[in-house]
């Protein structure tokens, strides 16, 4: 890790859960619910890049709305700096959303079509009562030129629909850094866009970190974005961590079988021959009774019939760093998290 | 003779704005059982190419120029009875955004079966109906899902039930337009397993569109670049991806993160793709060329051989 604040974690997730109940039909039986995170734990240290990588359903949306509270946790708790921020309300929630933003994954829906760049930027700063209007101009140009739109006075005045979908990710990103954030939780920003451009909003995260300091939460399903940007990744399969890690040894050597999986099915650019095939996934699903055991173990090939089918591995740390959820490689089954108790200041 | 040859082919769109010339002078050979993988960002024109291929432009586009044989057959100049004979029979295209490429008010089986009797009138509809199984057998749906609708299908399974209706009829070519963008890795991984499976089965001709590098260059033998409607270099994929003559090839890998081989900071390309209605008098990519000369702002780039089967379109190669 790159951070010299390497022991103070900024965020602080307890045992988080979320569950979408199914609301039923007023003829059918009620609905299921849907578990999209599973008491999942972690931490974010100040000035690191977090990646979170998992395939779509996952859940790793779900979990950057609870960390920005646009949902409300099932059951579990989140700390930034030490201060609880599940359940926040009023004027306390307003004065988190200053310091934790969210860019979102599409830009062609995240930004309103009848606002101009300037009136998108500048509306933080207006609800957060920010500077008067030219104080406010001044610091929306500045960002615009932060984020690469330069001229600003170029793109002060345009709509939308007049930016290309990069600049419109661009004018998504200055709207979250213009009230100078602490944190950042970015969805999929790339997801719509070509590599070239792809590639432009990489580097811009990167100096938001290095010039502003600013910790943020990278949520992907690409492994490749996730070894460039992020320093440490974490790997969540349908609402479960599975392994969490720093990003290169993670990708390099991972030792939980999904990781394995998801790494033997990217394609590997003319280096097929030198990759590894790891060959933990099984090519048809067995039965598995519900709701018990590892969640991948319906499709792991090298899973042990004895245990894998009864517990649930815990996220417990090996011996270099990294934390994996799978028998195979030690852990424990499911306790209590082995991550400190957080002591809450209040607000 | 090759399975398909295009030579010189031109589309352009007809817009409020004047005529957009979509695809510029294309030309390009692919062999039986071959693929070619043409990649490029989103509005070079490769999806386009696809389309004037398979004869399926929108009433505003046409093809201004060039030929497309197909077996030696000039297709531009067949008539529409002939064209729609040979549209499906024999080439076939997999569509981008397969989430929306079935009739969702049709159970899947009767829509892949009626691809199958409306290019075979003289099929009975039991023969159709056995074909749709060995489909779904080949392309590893259970037989059992024939009757579902596509919303009950998961993104994979709709993706391959489409492949399914592409080689219903047996096609020699297969167009596969971004065939797995929407889907996970490991979804994507079967899918394109499968697909190169089918391909040494049946000796099918496969054109693979996409903007992601690291597929064609797994599943493709030779590698066309697009950039702003014109193929900017063409070689076998590792003479393309390992040695790339042209700027914007090089650009391109340079901007692409990569699991493998060593971490490298990714370049971006600057600025943005030309307007196509106006383009550029000289080189297309010299306003975000790093190598550009004075000289490629007003002279055309003609094709330099690097090698016998490796072209590229700049005038500094």
């Amino acid at each position: 890790m790159k951070t010299t604040d390497e022991n103070k974690p900024i965020l602080q997730i307890r045992n988080v859960s979320k569950i979408y109940r199914g609301k039923g039909n007023l003829f059918r039986s009620p609905g299921k619910d849907v578990v999209a995170l599973n008491r999942i734990s972690l931490d974010i240290f100040k000035g690191e890049i977090f990646g979170l990588v998992g395939e779509s359903g996952s859940g790793k949306t779900t979990a950057g709305r609870l960390v920005v509270s646009l949902e409300e946790t099932t059951s579990g708790r989140i700390f930034m700096e030490n201060r609880e921020v599940t359940g926040l309300k009023g004027r306390s929630l307003k004065a988190f959303r200053r310091k934790v933003q969210m860019i979102f994954q599409d830009p062609y829906q995240s930004l309103n079509p009848q606002r101009s760049v300037y009136d998108t930027v500048s509306e933080p700063l207006k609800i957060h009562r920010m500077g008067n209007a030219s104080e406010r101009k001044a610091k929306v140009k500045e960002i615009l030129k932060a984020v690469g739109l330069s001229p600003p006075d170029d793109f002060l005045f345009r709509y939308p629909h007049r930016l290309s979908g990069g600049q419109r990710q661009r004018v998504a990103i200055a709207r979250a850094m213009v009230l100078n954030p602490e944190f950042v939780i970015a969805d999929e920003p790339t997801s719509m866009l070509d590599a070239s451009i792809s590639a432009q909003i990489f580097n811009i995260l990167l100096a938001m970190r290095k010039d502003l300091g600013v910790t943020q939460m990278f949520i992907t399903h690409s492994l490749a974005a996730a070894r460039y940007i992020c320093d440490r990744i974490a790997v969540i399969y349908r609402g479960n961590l599975m392994e969490l890690g720093p990003a290169e040894a993670v990708i390099q050597n991972p030792r939980h079988p999904y990781t394995q999986a998801l790494i033997d099915a990217v394609p590997k650019f003319g280096h097929a021959k030198e990759a590894k095939l790891y060959g933990t996934l099984l090519a048809k699903r067995r039965e598995a009774g519900k709701d018990k055991g590892c969640i991948f173990y319906p499709v792991c090939a090298v899973a042990d019939d004895a245990i894998c089918p009864r517990k649930k591995p815990g996220l417990t740390p090996l011996d270099d760093g990294r934390m994996v959820a799978c028998f195979r490689e030690g852990s424990d089954p499911e306790q209590t998290s082995f991550l400190p108790h957080v002591s809450n200041k209040g607000v | 003779m090759a399975l398909l040859e295009v030579q010189n082919l031109s589309v352009g769109y007809n817009t409020r704005k004047g005529c957009l010339k979509a695809v510029e002078r294309v030309s390009f050979v692919l062999e039986h059982a071959q693929s070619l993988g043409l990649v490029g960002e989103s509005g070079c024109g490769k999806t386009t190419i696809g389309m004037a291929l398979m004869g399926l432009l929108p009433p505003n586009g046409s093809v201004k120029n060039g030929r497309i044989l197909l077996e030696g057959r000039n297709t531009l100049t067949m008539s529409e009875e002939d064209k729609r004979h040979f549209r499906w029979r024999e080439m076939a295209m997999i569509f981008q955004a397969a989430m929306n490429a079935l009739n969702p008010v049709q159970r899947v089986g009767n829509q892949i079966a009626e691809a199958i009797l409306v290019h075979n009138p003289s099929l009975e509809k039991e023969a159709a109906k056995a074909r749709v199984e060995e489909l779904f057998d080949l392309v590893g749906i259970p037989r059992e899902r024939i009757t579902d609708y596509p919303h009950q299908y998961s993104g994979g399974m709709k993706q391959r039930a489409i492949i399914a209706m592409a080689l219903a009829c047996r096609p020699k070519v297969i167009i596969a337009d971004e065939p797995t963008t929407a889907l996970d890795v490991i979804v994507q991984h079967q899918i394109l397993e499968e697909v190169r499976w089918l391909q040494q089965e049946f000796n099918i001709g496969i054109i693979f569109i996409s903007h992601d590098i690291s597929i064609v260059a797994d599943m493709c033998h030779d590698i066309g670049v697009m950039y702003a409607g014109q193929m900017v270099e063409f070689g076998p994929w590792q003479a393309v991806f390992e040695s790339p003559a042209h700027p914007y090839t090089k650009a391109l890998l340079s901007s692409f993160p990569t699991l493998v081989g060593k971490k490298s900071d990714l370049t971006p390309i600057p600025g943005e793709t030309p307007n196509l209605i106006n383009p550029p008098e000289g080189c297309r990519f010299c306003d975000r060329c790093p190598e550009a000369q004075p000289a490629c702002r007003t002279t055309r780039p003609e094709w330099v051989q690097i090698d016998e089967t490796h072209r590229a379109l700049c005038c500094k190669c």
